[in-house]
Order: C-alpha cells, then structure tokens, then sequence
C-alpha cells in the first residue's frame, strides 16, 4: 500500500528523511512542471522554478499544517517561486513575447482546437492577462478547486471566479473562431 | 458559459499536460540539490563552531598551565601538541561533529 502525503509529509518533518521527500517529488512533479510551465511557456525556466519549488518545500515543510492538501500547499509554493521570479528577472514576460510570436505563425497554419493541442491551449493561454491565465492554470491544470486557488493566490474567492470566467470567455472565442476558420 | 466547453477546455488541459512525462533526470536533480544543501549547511554550522572553539580554547591559558604531565602517553601527546591546542582541536572537532548532527536532527 501506498503511503499518503500526510504520512510521507510526517516523514519528513520528524526524521529529514529525504526517501520520503524524494516520494512527494516523483508524485507531484509533473503536476507542478505543467502548472509552471503553463504559466511561464518556458520548459527549461519551468523545470528550474520547480526544482527550487521543491527546495522551497523541503525547508518549510514545517510550516505545513495539515489544513487543506499537500498538493494546495506546494502549488502555493511554486506560484510564489514563479512571481518572485517574474517580478524580480522579467525573463517570464521576454519568453512569453517570443512564444507569442512563434504561436501567432504556428496558429495560422493550421490550428485544429478539436484536437485539444498543447499548442492551443498555450496559445489561448498566452493571450490572457497574467492573472486570468494563472488562475486558469491553477483550476484546470493542476485541479485546484476555486477555494485552493484563490488561498494560492491570496485574492478572495469572488474575484478569482469572476477572473476565471472572464478567462475563459476569451479562451471560448479565440479557441472557437480559431475552428471556425480551420473548417 | 455552456458544460460542452468546459467539458473541452478540460480534455484539452489533461490531453496538453499529459505531453510532459515523468522525469527520473528532475526528481535525482532535486534530491542532488537537497544533498548539496544539507553539505552546505554542515560546512557552515561545523567550520562557525570550530573557529567559535578555537578561539575559545586558546583563552584558557590557565586551565591548560595547570595540567602537568611528566611521564606517560599524555606527556608524549603533549610534547608533540601544547596542551592548548590539543583543547582547541579536541572542542573545535566536537562543535563541528554537533555541526553534522544538527541539520538532521534539530529541524
């Protein structure tokens, strides 16, 4: 069987037992990679922010309580690696600008939303504004509930729905005139 | 906003994240920084002890004058070591031996 988060998390916070943190990592790796790589559209930038996500995670482990999943409390972790970074280098915005140039000729070719392409989505992504796009992220990538979110965004719940439904109204209308014209 | 949307936005999301694979190479990458980060810390903890000992220990002149030995192994010892830096490296290599324990124990 197993071990839970709970259980591997104890682990860790009683013996600095970093098998059980090596566990956590596997488990929750893909999920924090695509959430930043979503956010950042830069694999290499999105592997480093997570890899310091981890390091993060390792040194507050304690800071963890139990209230809410570990899943929550590690994509808090990642999201405020991946705003430090962005305020602080602006390198997020440099690389979004290329990979918005690079879709926009992509997206003209043939862009087929029926096919659910990663490209798409990223493209659709890329056209929101910072906040719409990472809440978006937050809900429909990593599986956050809109509660988790907006406790990972520190914004009131109210907002980050109202976000997020004015993030997908647009990610409606560019995914769907984007079919509209391939047909 | 219409469920046969919401249900297409959310198979375009697993479908797109499903492209990233679990990588053995990040998860040894992270545990590698882990290690290096407790080394880090065991060199820090361990060398600011060691000096704070061997400053410490030089200052006992007294205590180290008043140990006499003429015969025996700790005279020989001596001979080769003064008294006051046997104490410094003796304290100095405990406070760095607490420097190694600490990080795995007192966290």
């Amino acid at each position: 069987m197993q071990a839970s988060d709970l259980e591997l998390v104890a682990l860790v916070v009683a013996c600095r037992d970093q098998h059980a943190f090596g566990v956590l990592v596997k488990r929750h790796e893909v999920l924090i990679r695509n959430m930043l790589l979503r956010m950042t559209a830069n694999h290499a930038l999105a592997d480093d922010l997570a890899q310091n996500a981890f390091l993060q995670a390792w040194n507050k482990i304690d800071s963890f309580s139990g209230k809410g999943t570990f899943k929550g409390w590690l994509c808090r972790i990642a999201y405020t690696e991946f705003l430090q970074n962005y305020r602080k280098v602006k390198s997020t915005a440099k690389a979004m600008e290329k990979f918005k140039t690079h879709t926009e000729v992509i997206g003209g070719q043939a862009s087929n939303w029926d096919n659910g392409d990663a490209m798409d989505i990223d493209s659709a992504l890329s056209k929101l504004s910072e906040i719409e796009r990472n809440l978006i992220v937050l809900c429909y990538s990593t599986g956050l509930t809109n509660d988790e979110a907006a406790n990972v965004s520190g914004l009131p719940v109210g907002t980050v729905k109202s976000h997020i439904k004015r993030g997908k109204e647009k990610m409606r209308n560019m995914l769907m005139e984007e079919k509209t014209v391939v047909r | 906003m219409d469920g046969a949307f919401e249900d297409k936005l959310k198979a375009a999301f697993a479908k797109a994240d499903a492209q990233t694979v679990s990588s053995t190479e990040f998860v040894d990458g992270v545990v590698k920084r882990l290690d290096r980060f407790n080394r880090q810390r065991v060199i820090i903890l361990g060398g600011a002890a060691s000096i704070g000992a061997l400053i410490a220990a030089s200052q006992l002149r007294r205590l180290t004058t008043e140990f006499q030995f003429e015969t025996g192994i700790i005279a020989e010892v001596f001979a080769i070591l003064p008294p006051s830096t046997m104490i410094s490296v003796v304290l100095a290599v405990m406070m760095a031996g607490f420097g190694f324990l600490l990080p795995a124990s007192n966290r």
